[in-house]
């Protein structure tokens, strides 16, 4: 439904010229939540602006349903604009009007009559869950609220598309949670492809289906969700992960050498990875009886992305040696990754 | 007066003087004491600090002046132009052994204060009306000792009109008049001797638009500083300027439609003064004689085309 | 009572109708002139915002020029200005004199500094802002009236205030054109002739003046701010 090619952006700052977005060729489905994510400067917010055109590619296109818009000026432009919604990270409501004039404001000139504007706006508003607010006015509603009237807003013109630059990131978590909630709602109940700017893994983890991960203006990986989380290829995606489990924790505990980890004689410290959307079974138990092997959880996470498991364990393997090597190649032909990390 | 209002009082005192008096005429050559805006703020920028000066020989004593004793004797002038009169008469008394020197004032209100202060020893820029305010307000000790000249004060007109048909209008005439005291009254009296209206007998010297009794014509005043009349001339009927003003701006005393002509006193006879206690020095009473020469006379008529009559020759 | 305000201010009483006449005076100045600037200064304000770098109508040739002239504009003292535009005024207004002839010195000496407050209470406008109006679609115009304009309501409103009271004072020198007002009145027949008492009065009516319009400035600005 998206589809950059080659799009890039140079900037010319103190007079070098550097490439905010460099090459990019990125392909987003209709109906899809799509997660850009990237550190700070790594060009998705300038990437994000040329899909609808805040900011012109100097080279590439961008089509819309097939249609090239790259070169679209004026009231065609607008046109244009008006079917892809974008919320911000600081919201940028109209602080002189109310939450009910600002879902209004994209859609006043129209041709509806005042009485269909405010029912059309109040309907969006009880999409949104802040039907209570209508009159209230910015200032006197919480981040959270605010995130919600701007997607209300975003949504008045009927867009296709919506756009959310760095939405959450001035959220507290429990709030991030519940907008998360509502755009994924909102995906499901209004077949809305969305955009997600973010420099937080989870929020990718929470709601996207396919990521994009930029560096430096380039795209350096891109793919479906859970392949990014289990198999993170360049080295900035895999940071990108790491942030988002507590597994590699175990690397900080045996450099400060933690008490525990402190091994007896015969004991391994594995890290199990499960790498197929199979393997759900009760891996601990099993292991446990079959190469009556103990096995000590020091780290675990796992988690549920697009409804399969991800994730792994970190645990102290006390057992006979054999036992232990049985109980590794038992796990290889399942196709649970294995790694030891110490050995006592 | 509450706190409020004194301090209202300062700020606007302040507010309006530097506001105001920046637009009263201070081009240091046409300030004839004719008009005698009292600029308070600020062009004091000119040296009230001359030495005291050396002549506090030719002062106290009655000692005579000679080539071999000369004496130097500071006169305090409003003009560069005024060099030009007592050029001459410096010439003529240097050999003498009288040493002019001058010092140049820019505002009116300072060179009575430097001369009773002794910084000077002489000026000459006033006509009385202005001098006797200026020693009845402030208390000065000084002494007019001779008249130099008198500046006329003219009507002039841009709509081609003349007296008498002004006399004639029925509709409202704008006459365009200088708003400080002395110029106003000036020419408020020149206007009632051309026929406009009259003046209360008891009004002051400077009578003011409100002491007018008897409006023969109806008259619209519009009042502004006395150097901007001639600015305003096409937009009024009547224009009364100063001479020094419209000889500045190019007008010549023939160009009036009507003259200040009888002068009922001396009021605005320009004057030389000097402290009191000076008032019989001899070497003052020299350059007095020298000054109310043919000489002068002369100038007068080349220099200020017709604009300065000699005072001492009037009544 | 009156006795009370004679022995007070004697020289004042008499001149009451010309107190009353020089209020008149100003409040004329001030009122006719100040729609003008109001709008003139406005569209100028507005102009140099858009097309300042990063501007709806990024234009470094006009943004420079109106700088450039404005910044002239606002160093001429006003008095100067006054007396250099006399020729202008007479063309335009038909007089140089009075309050007719004060009213375009007026404007030209107001509009450069009230342009400088709305370009300032525009400036306050949050980017972000713009940004949204233009993803919905919104047209350059809509962005000016409907975001710039109605956003900065509160500042604008202490913009004009400030640039009203600063037009009070400057009529105060429009006197010297024989427009009269209180400020050449207080000059005229207080400072000129000594007579404090009257000073004292034309500074009391323009004090209230000035008061009434910082205090209907800030229930405006208190009203709107959200």
């Amino acid at each position: 439904m998206i589809r950059l090619e080659n799009v890039t952006k140079t900037y010319v700052n103190a007079g070098k010229k550097f490439n905010a977005a460099d090459d990019v060729t990125l392909e987003i489905n209709k109906g899809e939540i799509f997660g850009i994510i990237g550190f700070s400067g790594a060009g998705k917010s300038t990437l994000v602006r040329c899909i609808n055109l805040l900011e012109r590619p100097d080279k590439g296109r961008v089509l819309i349903n097939g249609k090239d818009i790259t070169a679209l000026r004026g009231a065609e432009l607008r046109r244009q604009r008006k079917k892809i919604g974008m919320i911000f990270q600081h919201f940028n409501l109209f602080s002189s009007r109310t939450v009910l004039q600002n879902v209004i404001f994209p859609i006043r000139y129209s041709g509806m009559s005042r009485a269909e504007l405010n029912s059309k706006a109040m309907e969006l508003l009880e999409l949104v869950g802040i039907a209570d607010k209508a009159g209230a006015y910015p200032s006197e509603l919480s981040g959270g609220q605010k995130q919600r009237a701007a997607i209300a807003r975003a949504l008045a013109s009927d867009p296709e598309i919506l756009l959310c630059d760095e939405a959450t990131s001035a959220l507290d978590p429990q709030t991030t949670e519940s907008i998360l909630r509502l755009l994924k709602k909102l995906n499901t109940q209004l077949g809305l492809t969305i955009v997600m700017i973010t420099h937080q893994m989870n929020v990718v983890k929470e709601i996207c289906t396919r990521t994009a991960v930029m560096e430096n203006g380039k795209v350096v990986e891109q793919g479906d969700v859970f392949e990014i989380f289990a198999n993170p290829q360049q080295n900035v995606t895999r940071s990108f992960v790491d942030t988002t489990s507590c597994l590699s924790g175990i690397n900080t505990l045996i450099e400060d050498k933690s008490p525990l980890v402190q091994l007896k004689p015969g004991q391994k410290i594995l890290r199990f990875k499960y790498l197929e959307r199979s393997a759900c079974e009760a891996l601990v138990s099993t292991i446990s009886r079959k190469f009556n092997i103990d096995l000590n959880i020091i780290f675990g996470s796992i988690e549920i992305i697009g409804n399969n498991p991800i994730g792994g364990l970190v645990v102290i393997a006390d057992g006979e040696e054999d036992d232990i090597r049985a109980a590794v190649k038992y796990l290889c032909d399942i196709n649970v990754g294995v790694e030891v990390i110490l050995s006592a | 007066m509450s706190i409020r209002n004194k301090i209202a009082l300062s700020l606007s005192a302040i507010l309006a003087a530097v506001s105001l008096t920046a637009c009263s005429g201070n081009t240091a050559s046409n300030d004839s004491s004719s008009s005698a805006d009292n600029s308070s703020a600020s062009e004091n920028s000119s040296a009230a600090d001359s030495s005291a000066a050396d002549d506090s020989s030719a002062a106290d004593s009655e000692v005579s002046y000679s080539p071999e004793n000369p004496v130097t004797v500071k006169i305090g002038l409003t003009g560069n132009v005024y060099e030009d009169i007592w050029n001459p008469i410096k010439k003529k008394l240097a050999p003498e052994g009288i040493n002019i020197e001058y010092e140049q004032f820019t505002s009116f209100n300072i060179p009575n204060n430097a001369l009773n202060s002794g910084e000077i020893d002489m000026n000459a820029f006033q006509h009385h009306a202005y001098f006797n305010n200026e020693v009845a307000t402030n208390g000065y000790d000084l002494t007019a000792i001779g008249d130099t000249y008198i500046v006329a004060m003219n009507i002039y007109t841009s709509k081609g009109i003349t007296i008498d048909d002004a006399l004639a209008s029925t509709e409202k005439l704008k006459v365009a008049v200088p708003n400080d005291v002395t110029n106003e009254g000036r020419a408020l009296k020149l206007l009632e001797s051309a026929g406009l209206f009259t003046i209360d007998s008891e009004a002051g010297a400077s009578p003011e638009i409100s002491d007018i009794t008897d409006y023969k014509v109806p008259v619209e005043f519009v009042e502004v500083d006395a150097n901007l009349v001639y600015s305003v001339i096409q937009d009024v009927d009547l224009a009364v300027i100063n001479g020094n003003y419209a000889l500045d701006s190019g007008l010549t005393a023939d160009d009036a439609i009507f003259k200040e002509s009888e002068y009922a006193d001396n009021s605005y006879y320009c004057l030389i003064a000097v402290r009191t206690e000076d008032a019989e020095n001899p070497v003052y009473k020299r350059i007095v004689e020298a000054y109310q020469s043919q000489d002068t006379i002369d100038i007068y008529n080349n220099e200020f085309k017709g604009f300065f009559v000699p005072a001492w020759t009037l009544g | 009572m009156r006795e009370f305000f004679e022995n007070l201010m004697p020289h004042v009483i008499p001149k009451l109708p010309d107190l009353w006449k020089a209020t008149l005076e100003t409040l004329a100045m001030t009122g006719l002139s100040a729609l003008y600037i109001l709008v003139i200064g406005m569209a100028l304000g507005i102009l140099l915002t858009v097309t300042k770098k990063g501007g709806l109508a990024e234009n470094a040739a006009v943004y420079r020029m109106l700088d450039v002239i404005i910044n002239l504009l606002r160093s001429v003292p006003f008095i100067i200005l006054l007396f250099l535009l006399i020729p202008l005024t007479r063309i335009i207004s038909g007089t140089s004199i009075g309050v007719a002839g004060s009213i375009f010195p007026l404007i030209v000496g107001t509009v450069p500094f009230f342009s400088r407050q709305a370009e300032a209470a525009l400036a306050g406008v949050n980017p972000g802002l713009i940004e949204a109006a233009q993803s919905m679609g919104c047209s350059k115009a809509g962005i000016i009236f409907r975001v710039y304009l109605r956003e900065s309501i509160p500042a604008l409103s202490r913009g004009i205030t400030i640039t009203l009271i600063n037009l009070v004072g400057l009529t105060a020198m429009a006197g010297a054109v024989g427009a009269g007002g209180l400020g050449n009145f207080a000059y005229v027949q207080g400072v000129q002739r000594n007579n404090y008492d009257i000073i004292v009065a034309a500074v009391i009516v323009l004090v209230v003046i000035v008061q009434i319009i910082q205090i209907a400035g800030n229930i405006i600005a208190k009203k709107t701010e959200r």
